[in-house]
């Protein structure tokens, strides 16, 4: 009994345990090819010593999707990045890519070329040219600084600019007009500006652009010259106290000008990129007192705040008393500094020679004691005699 | 005599007024809907289970076989199938006389709710069984039996409270057993409600009555005459993604419900009032040959109400363009943001909000040139939004005529003819037009395809422009006849050491569509009958039991039999147009199984092996894709299954008063063919994919647990009490999976490595649980004739409310972004128990 027992139960399990089921079937699965393996660099390189052309055989290169069309900014493109640069990739059907995808780009009928100087991989067929390697894979933005991109490093790149703004003429706009992709201009307190440029597609084109100073990041795009990319707004941090900048470019700008003797006035200049001069000479040395005077600078939302100048002074001959740097918070305005406002004198860490045309940045200058202050006044006093006249040339006044 | 008729006629009548009903026909439940378009994925309109299961998996509870009974009792509402068999396969008779809608093949324990007094003498077979009523299917047969003399004499109420779909029960049975006059007679009724069930937004209100009559003509003939109904109407619970459950914080959400004014009103409400009337006569034609012959009638309404809607807003709350996900997708944060703090926080915006869409229904004036034809123009507010009541009717006779003859002592022979008449009616009213004036009926898919022909917006071409209002039929409207006759016959030889049996049937089938409207858009192919489809079956079975010694046994049993297509799966889309599935052919089954059985007078054991392949099977499944704006049907031929495994019962008498049960089932059921699919739309005669090649082999079947196990024990006391606590464990359940997924058009554009490709393809099985169950009763003799009881049992003891016990891949997807229309899934309720008290006498 026993005995037939197990056979019964030896022969169930024998029955049951040659029935295991095998995997699941799964549809063909069709392989790409990868042939030989190119960074970005090498490719760039490669287009740019034979010129554009259609790569006609298997290759491949690996990169990270670092833009895609999500927000609406760019249509039927992607950037992507390696360790050695970035390309960018213009789509034949839209969609297919994110932010963060490692792919593999399968180049074989793939146009290599360029446009306004940026490498581009053109005819990019998202089902035949293109495998999915993993997902959330997200790079992280290099630090950069405008100089760097105008230097032509990071094309195409994923970086992040601290300490920018945009220019004051264009607060109160959105970042595209409603009928075409536009360029907004951002500055730092280099003097250096950097276009921004958004379609009217993307989602946040009707969004007033941030009014402060921070940090933007961006794909560094080129077309001719460099322009940023923004992914998303919440890429977008402007919202520290803004600078006030003033870089002199084609006129006096913001400032005002008095002249309380002498024919000899403030007026604007060619050099460092434009500039405000003051010289008391004019085939000779003739008495003048000249003030060039800021607007009105809200110190209400800062701290820490730093003047920053960048002055050129020749013929001054040791007199630095003829030319102050001042500032106040009780100036009315609209007076001459001479009998409104008291005015305090600022010493800057770094003076120009003396002797030469060399500008050159006068450091930080602590005007902290004023943080607070709504209505803050920088003047630029000009002093000349008939003995003395110097000339005196104000590049950029940053106040930060 | 007079009395007893008026009474009955009374009750009849009075069932019906409850509900204002004519009546008209159907058994189908609301659940099975895959032929019924509905505006949420309809690849299981499946709500969350109740205590009464509608298919009969709950019925074999009644089983004495301690494995059969288990899996309905404790599996039944996780969606097990003993051996994983589509109900399908089981035949269900009641005194003989077949209980499956014809449509679908499958028994609707619902249909006869609430009477489980009566209902509770059943003979249940599983597997190839030996049955004088019925050759059965693979997953055998099970007779309940009814018959008015087969009661004892006994008048019992009852009342119990509960927690589960319905929260009170009351119930009533007055039998007269067999009287000396030759007549017997029971009564039965009950009513079972709630005005909000387990999950919210739910009431349910259930009636159920059994009228039985019975006469002893003769010594040998007697004549017995049955009637019940199981009139109901209740609000269904609904499916949703996992994101809604986790934004609400309930695994439970409804969806279905909203709030009208303060008030809670649910969408979907299924009414269904199907009346069966059946006269059985029963004859010893000698003493060694007995007959049965019946005449039944089975008529009555079915239907379940739905939200429908044109130009205007999806009203769904959990449209997935409703949910924070969508948004977050778009990198709109904002807006992402905003839907989370709604959802987790306003639940009336997580609802149904039908203030807006009474509102919208306020201010759309419009006028309809041309009304049914006829010129007319009719202006008014044409609602946007209606509640449409989706009727499932039937009207079936049946005549069945059974035999069992004792040849001699060790022969046996049985056998029968069943036959039946069926016709259902599909269409669909207006129930409600939400403060609206009429509404236009036009399929408003059509409208917005580019065919530039009016003619194919219409419904109905014999009534173009129709206006409906409240009770009119629109939309669709045909009859599904379904004829079928069967005979068969079986013998069985006794021996002494060997029992076995043989069986044999044949049967023929015909089935054919009869479109009641002109549809627009196939003018040649909607109106009257189509051409008639049909089918001849045949099946052998065999069973052989080996008698080791009077403890011992070992069984063998082997069938194959070819099985009809059935009509929901047979049509493309009958709701507008004849068109068949190509090929449609007979499905091919065979099963075997090996058994060995051990019964002590203590103990009670059973070891099986099974095995059974299903070749062929048809399936279709419906979804609404709202981009094509139009429903889109999926029919998938040459689909081959294979269930098998092993299946373990015992039940031991450790000490006179301790009872240990354990049982445990290790299935594997699965595909093992690559099926063809062929897509086809609704609004639009092109064909979007034909003989597409679908890769499902070794697949696992979803939507049950494939591995259970279940140990408890038992105390029953000598003075009449009894306690028993039960640990279950259900595992190796897995997604119901997306064949449309699994097609090398799913993969277009991925090459190997591309990591889109596995999310794709894989199977997702759902997390295995174990819960616990306990049960006790006692009963007192008052008086020397009256029995007072109560039973308690209670469900998942440790309220583990996180044990998903179903769940299927939604039909529409993304190849590129697999998790945007994520599954769908439904939660075992926590813990629930159902206390009754009965007085018998």
């Amino acid at each position: 009994m026993k005995k037939l027992a197990l056979i019964i139960a030896g022969s169930f399990l024998l029955i049951f345990s040659s029935c295991v089921k095998q995997n699941f079937e799964t549809p063909p699965i069709s392989v790409l090819p990868t042939g030989t393996i190119y960074t970005i660099a090498q490719l760039k390189q490669m287009r740019a010593d034979s010129g554009s052309f259609t790569y006609p055989d298997s290759a491949s290169v690996f990169g990270v999707i670092t833009m895609d069309e999500t927000s609406g900014n760019i249509y039927k493109s992607a950037y992507m990045q390696d360790a050695t640069g970035a390309v960018n990739l213009r789509l034949t059907q839209s969609g297919g890519l994110r932010v963060g995808d490692s792919i593999r780009v399968y180049l074989k009928g793939i146009y290599l070329s360029e446009y306004g100087g940026m490498f581009q991989l053109d005819s990019v067929q998202n089902d035949s040219n293109i495998v999915i390697l993993a997902t959330q894979k997200y790079i992280q933005p290099i630090t950069a600084t405008i100089s760097d991109l105008d230097a032509g490093l990071y094309q195409g790149m994923l970086v992040k600019l601290d300490s920018v703004q945009f220019v004051s003429s264009e607060l109160g706009y959105s970042y595209a007009d409603a009928d075409a992709t536009t360029n907004r201009t951002l500055e730092n307190s280099d003097g250096k500006t950097l276009i921004v440029r958004t379609s009217n597609y993307a989602s946040f084109a009707s969004t007033l652009l941030p009014q402060g100073n921070g940090s933007i990041v961006g794909i560094a795009g080129v077309f001719n010259t460099p322009q940023l990319y923004i992914r998303s707004l919440s890429e977008v941090d402007m919202t520290g106290g803004r600078y006030f900048i003033e870089n002199f470019t084609t006129t006096l700008g913001s400032f005002n000008t008095f002249s309380d003797a002498g024919a000899q006035v403030w007026k604007w200049g060619i050099y460092d990129n434009g500039c405000a001069v003051m010289s008391g000479y004019s085939g000779s040395n003739y008495a003048n007192t000249d003030w060039l005077v800021s607007p009105a600078i809200d110190l209400t939302n800062n701290t820490g705040t730093v003047l920053v100048v960048n002055q050129a002074a020749k013929y001054v001959y040791d007199q630095w008393q003829n030319i102050k740097i001042l500032i106040s918070s009780d100036y009315d305005g609209t007076s001459s500094p001479s009998v409104s406002g008291t005015w305090t004198e600022l010493t800057a860490p770094n003076m120009p020679s003396g002797n030469d045309f060399n500008f050159v940045n006068s450091g930080d200058i602590d005007i902290s004691a004023y943080d607070g202050q709504s209505h803050v006044y920088i003047a630029f006093k000009y002093v000349s005699t008939t003995s003395n006249a110097c000339t005196w040339e104000i590049g950029r006044v940053v106040v930060k | 005599m007079r009395k007893i008729t008026t009474f009955l006629v009374v009750l009849f009548f009075a069932s019906n007024l409850v509900y204002g009903q004519t009546v008209s026909d159907t058994t189908k439940l609301n659940k099975e809907s895959n032929n019924i378009p509905t505006f949420t994925l309809t690849q299981s309109d499946l709500s969350s289970e109740d205590e009464g299961q509608e298919d009969i998996s709950g019925l074999l509870q009644a089983s004495r076989d301690v494995f059969v009974s288990t899996a309905g009792y404790v599996f039944g509402p996780a969606r097990f199938r003993i051996r994983g068999y589509d109900t399908r396969n089981i035949s269900v008779m009641m005194n003989g006389v077949p209980m499956s809608d014809p449509t679908t093949g499958r028994a609707y324990f619902s249909s006869w709710g609430g009477l489980n007094d009566v209902t509770r003498n059943q003979i249940i077979q599983f597997g190839v069984a030996s049955s004088p009523v019925s050759f059965g299917g693979v997953g055998g047969v099970t007779d309940i039996i009814t018959r008015p003399s087969t009661f004892r004499k006994q008048t019992s109420v009852s009342y119990a409270l509960s927690n589960r779909s319905y929260n009170n029960r009351v119930a009533a049975t007055y039998s007269t057993g067999q009287m000396t006059n030759g007549w017997s007679f029971v009564f039965s009724g009950s009513h079972r409600w709630a005005q909000q069930g387990y999950v919210e937004g739910t009431f349910y209100d259930a009636w159920a009555y059994f009228i039985g009559v019975e006469k002893k003509i003769n010594k040998n003939q007697s004549l017995s005459f049955t009637a019940f109904s199981a009139p109901t109407k209740r609000a269904s619970a609904g499916m949703a993604v996992q994101e809604a459950y986790d934004l609400t914080g309930n695994n439970f959400y409804n969806p279905y419900w909203g709030y009208q004014d303060g008030k809670v009103r649910n969408s979907r409400i299924s009414q269904y009032n199907q009346p069966m009337l059946t006269l059985t006569h029963y004859w010893n034609i000698s003493e060694k040959t007995k007959s049965q012959a019946s005449v039944s009638y089975w008529f009555g309404r079915g239907g379940s109400t739905s939200l429908n809607w044109v130009e205007a807003n999806d009203p769904r709350p959990d449209y997935y363009r409703n949910l924070p996900s969508w948004y977050a997708a778009q990198d709109n944060t904002a807006m992402a943001d905003y839907y989370t703090q709604m959802w987790e926080n306003d639940p009336a915006f997580r609802q149904i909000n039908w203030d807006a869409m009474y509102f919208a229904n306020s201010k759309y004036l419009f006028t309809v040139n041309n009304v049914d034809g006829t010129g007319n123009s009719v202006t008014g507010n044409r609602s946007k939004y209606i509640l449409e009541d989706r009727r499932n009717d039937k009207s079936q006779f049946q005549f069945d005529w059974h035999f069992t003859s004792f040849v001699n002592d060790n022969i046996t022979v049985s056998g029968g003819v069943e036959t039946s008449w069926f016709r259902g009616h599909q269409f669909k009213t207006v129930a409600d037009l939400l403060g609206g004036d009429y509404w236009l009926d036009i399929d408003k898919f059509a409208e917005t395809s580019p065919l530039g022909n009016t003619d194919a917006a219409q419904s109905d071409l014999n009534h173009p422009n129709r206006i409906v209002r409240v009770g009119d039929i629109f939309g669709y409207n045909y009859y599904a006849n379904i004829n079928t006759q069967t005979i068969h016959g079986e013998a069985d030889f006794n021996y002494g050491k060997v029992d076995f049996f043989v069986g044999m049937k044949l049967s023929h089938t015909t089935f054919w569509r009869t479109g009641l409207m002109k549809n627009g858009l196939f003018p040649d192919n909607s109106y009257g009958d189509s051409p008639k489809n049909s089918f001849s079956n045949y099946g052998l079975k065999a069973g052989l039991t080996y008698k080791i010694d009077g403890r011992n046994y070992i069984v063998l049993d082997g069938m194959t039999m070819t099985q009809a297509p059935y009509f929901r799966d047979a049509y493309v889309s009958p709701r507008t147009r004849d068109f068949i599935v190509n090929p449609l052919k007979n499905e091919q089954i065979y099963s075997a199984d090996l058994s060995y059985i051990l019964r002590s007078p203590t103990v009670k054991a059973r070891i099986t092996a099974y095995y059974a392949q299903f070749k062929d099977q048809t399936f279709s499944r419906s979804f609404y894709h709202d981009v094509l704006a139009t429903f889109v049907n999926y029919i998938m031929t040459g689909v081959d299954k294979q269930s098998m495994g092993l299946e373990f019962g015992l039940e031991a008498n450790v000490t006179p008063t301790i009872t240990v049960n354990a049982m445990a089932g290790l299935g594997q059921y699965i595909y093992n063919s690559n099926p063809s699919v062929t897509i086809v739309q609704d609004n639009n005669s092109n064909i979007i994919a034909t003989d597409r090649t679908v890769y499902f082999k070794n697949y696992y079947v979803g939507g049950m647990p494939q591995t259970i196990a279940s140990v408890g024990f038992r105390y029953n006391d000598p003075k009449y009490w009894f306690i028993g606590i039960n640990g279950n464990y259900f595992g190796g359940n897995y997604l119901e999976p997306n064949p449309d997924r699994r097609t090398a058009e799913a993969l277009a554009g991925m090459y190997e490595g591309d990591i889109r490709i596995d999310p794709i393809l894989e199977m997702t099985e759902l997390p295995s649980a174990t819960t616990f169950d306990f049960f006790g009763g006692k009963s007192w003799r008052l008086q020397h004739k009256y029995t007072l009881g109560l039973t308690l049992s209670i469900n998942n003891l440790l309220n583990n409310k996180n044990i998903p016990i179903f769940g299927y891949e939604q039909l529409r997807y993304d190849p590129t972004d697999i998790n945007k229309y994520p599954p769908k899934y439904a939660y075992m309720y926590g813990t629930t128990f159902f206390l009754n008290i009965y007085l018998r006498m």
